[in-house]
């Protein structure tokens, strides 16, 4: 009996398995090199950019934290920075509302045409950023769709203003732009449920709805959870669409760290800003990572 | 099994068909499957199994016909209000949920609360034998640890019919007859009717009380293991289930319940049955090759001579193929009981007794399977 277990054991380094570990191995080397390139050094420079100081048009070699420090101390900056992360959590959950029913339908109840659908809703993703944004202010504008046709229904006799130059005008774009990137991870994940699962489910005496809350949902939390992730860094860090449909309380903090680096020509103090950015998202993100990938789903 | 509740038929299916588009995938079949049986659909790939489970089960609705359920009418009761369970044939472990929580679901959909479901699903676990695995995830399973899991969480509610779906298909030879003896046994214990999905013949054969036998959405007959085997209703029948010889023949004359067959240029004697089968038809007369003797000591009912050509060895038995003028006759025997000290080419004389052989018309030989 021990013979044959050494056996096996020796036998096992030589097995597809470890081979299989090299191969994983030596396939991975190019992401990480790419991982590293795109993400971390830039990453890396903007944070040793964050301690050096602006003075006039150059910047000083020197180390120091005054950037941090003014970003604590001036309560604009860190209230915004609060604003925004309430707009982009926001702008997440209403995606998420409107995105799920859309892919639960297009995934699981449509027979034909699931494809045609599943393209129509991403198809905004191939024109242009800027012409959907210019879009949506034509339809929020004063001499917009909205306002033309209640002025028309007669509910109305002046223009309403409420809904472009504020905060609503921007959620709702932001909504809008991120609604594909919840529908992809959700359509994904809903799909792939096996049909068999769903049987099961019947079978066993759950309803309709008890078969989507006990079963369907749950295993549509991965994609949710990415889908939630990918909408709330493009809400968050977004700088163009406030400026454009933000009017004054539509701002966001992308709009100062943007500042930083136009106008105000003050890299360093954009840098440390930045970087409170990407570490609370970071934070955020990684507690989101934790809860939605907490059970393997679909391991085999 | 007292007599009385083994009569009460638990599912009947009346004429059910189901079309799919335009294919038909069950054709107007009939069932009465009784309280408490142990009853198999089998059948080649394609033959509409599944389908007709799941039309039990409420997964799929029938096209035309109606669904009983312990004497109720179903057909258009849905899945979830059916008090049936099955055992999918890649069993369906919700993968969200542990062991435990996979065996309570169908407890909870009751309304049952956890503590008073705990001693149940105790039970089944126990059954199945699984019970350190409550914690586990289906993919920390074996395929056989899933199946059983399955099994126990078709079982917790009790349902009036278990439907198993080739529960046993993806497990290997050894599991999978370990488990077929697991299976009988629950069943015998719980009383449960089970039926039971197979394209396995011997799975069907020494597992059912009852087998329904299906070709192309149609069911060729329904019998007792024994029945089936032995008195094969249609050469369909006589080709899926075991080994079988067949050879052509005439029918040469008719009496009161006997017909005498020509076959190349030997006589033999077959009993009638259903088919409606006069003198100078063509017929297919079927024969299984343990019922066929070599050099009997006594002389049997119908004898013909034919030279060796073949012998394989197959562990336990040797399978003997002869030939006379353009046919061909195999016959098995046990490896001890026979004197095989022969040539190829020497003649045999082969015989067999007038009730093993069957006599089907010409025109059903196209149904004849063939696995090569
Ligand atoms: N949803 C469907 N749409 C169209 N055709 C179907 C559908 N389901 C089954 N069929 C067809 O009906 C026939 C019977 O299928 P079924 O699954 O009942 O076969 P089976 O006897 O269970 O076979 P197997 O042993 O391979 O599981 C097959 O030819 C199959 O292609
Ligand atoms: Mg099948």
């Amino acid at each position: 009996m021990k013979n044959v277990k050494s056996s096996t054991k020796q036998l096992a380094f030589y097995s597809p398995k470890n081979i299989n570990n090299a191969r994983s191995f030596i396939l991975g080397i190019p992401i990480t090199v790419w991982l590293v390139l795109i993400v971390l050094v830039p990453v890396l420079l903007m944070f040793i950019m964050s301690f050096k100081q602006k003075s006039g048009y150059e910047i000083l070699n020197v180390f120091t934290f005054n950037n941090y420090l003014e970003f604590f101390k001036n309560e604009t900056y860190w209230k915004l920075l609060l604003k925004s992360f309430r707009m982009a959590f926001i702008v997440s959950i209403v995606a998420i509302i409107s995105g799920y029913p859309l892919a639960y339908f297009i995934s699981r109840r449509l027979r034909k045409f699931r494809n045609f659908f599943y393209m129509l809703i991403i198809t905004p993703l191939w024109v242009s950023y800027l012409v959907r944004i210019i879009a949506w202010r034509t339809i929020l504008g004063n001499r917009g769709l909205i306002n033309t046709a209640l002025l028309n229904l007669g509910i109305i006799k002046e223009p309403l203003s409420i809904f472009l130059y504020n905060q609503v005008s921007v959620v709702i774009t932001l909504t809008y732009i991120a609604i594909p990137f919840v529908f992809i991870p959700l359509y994904t994940s809903l799909e792939k449920i096996p049909n068999n699962i769903i049987d099961a489910a019947r079978d066993l005496g759950a309803s309709e709805f008890n078969t989507f809350i006990n079963v369907i949902f749950p295993l549509s939390l991965p994609g949710l959870v990415t889908g939630f992730m990918l909408s709330f860094i493009i809400a968050l860090g977004d700088y163009i669409i406030p400026a454009q449909l933000g009017g004054n309380t539509g701002i966001m903090y992308g709009n100062v760290v943007w500042a930083q680096f136009g106008g105000a020509f003050n890299w360093p103090f954009g840098s440390a800003l930045g970087f409170i950015l990407f570490f609370i998202a970071a934070i955020v993100l990684i507690i989101a990572q934790i809860f939605g990938s907490k059970e393997g789903i679909f391991v085999e | 099994m007292d007599k009385e509740s083994s009569n009460f038929s638990q599912i009947v299916l009346k004429n059910v068909s189901k079309v799919f588009q335009d294919f038909v995938a069950v054709d107007n079949i009939n069932l009465d499957i009784k309280k408490s049986e142990f009853f198999s659909l089998l059948g080649p790939s394609g033959c509409g199994k599944t389908t007709t489970l799941r039309m039990i089960a409420g997964l799929e609705s029938p096209t035309s016909g109606k669904i009983f359920l312990g004497g109720k009418d179903v057909t258009n009761v849905p899945a979830y209000k059916r008090d049936v369970n099955t055992v999918f044939q890649d069993y369906a472990i919700f993968p969200h949920m542990n062991v435990w929580d996979n065996i309570y679901f169908p407890l909870k959909m009751k309304g049952i609360s956890k503590k008073e479901a705990a001693p149940k699903i105790e039970k089944v676990l126990k059954l199945v034998n699984m019970l350190n695995f409550s914690n586990r995830y289906s993919h920390q399973l074996s395929g056989g640890q899933r199946q059983r899991i399955a099994l126990a969480r078709a079982l917790v509610n009790e349902p009036q019919a278990l439907l198993l779906d080739e529960p046993l298909g993806a497990l290997d030879f050894k599991l999978r007859v370990a488990m077929q003896t697991v299976l009988k046994d629950i069943q015998q214990e719980l009383g449960i009717t089970f039926i039971y999905v197979t394209h396995d013949q011997t799975e069907a054969i020494t597992m059912s009380d009852r087998i329904a036998v299906m070709r192309q959405g149609v069911v060729d007959q329904i019998g007792t293991p024994d029945e089936i085997y032995n008195k094969p209703a249609t050469p369909f029948v006589a080709s899926f289930i075991g080994e079988m010889n067949f050879v052509d023949g005439k029918v040469v004359e008719e009496y009161e319940d006997e017909l005498k067959v020509k076959i190349a240029n030997n006589f033999i004697i077959c009993k009638k049955n259903n088919y409606l089968i006069k003198k100078d038809d063509e017929v297919l007369v079927s024969i299984r090759p343990e019922k066929v003797y070599i050099n009997p000591e006594q002389k049997l009912p119908n004898q013909i001579y034919a030279k060796l050509s073949r012998i394989v060895f197959r562990g336990d038995n040797y399978q003997i193929t002869t030939q006379f003028d353009s046919s061909e006759l195999t016959s098995v025997v046990a490896a001890k009981s026979i004197n095989l000290n022969f040539n190829l080419g020497h003649e045999l004389r082969l015989g067999w007794y007038t009730e093993d052989v069957q006599v089907f018309p010409i025109q059903l030989k196209k149904n004849i399977i063939k696995y090569k």
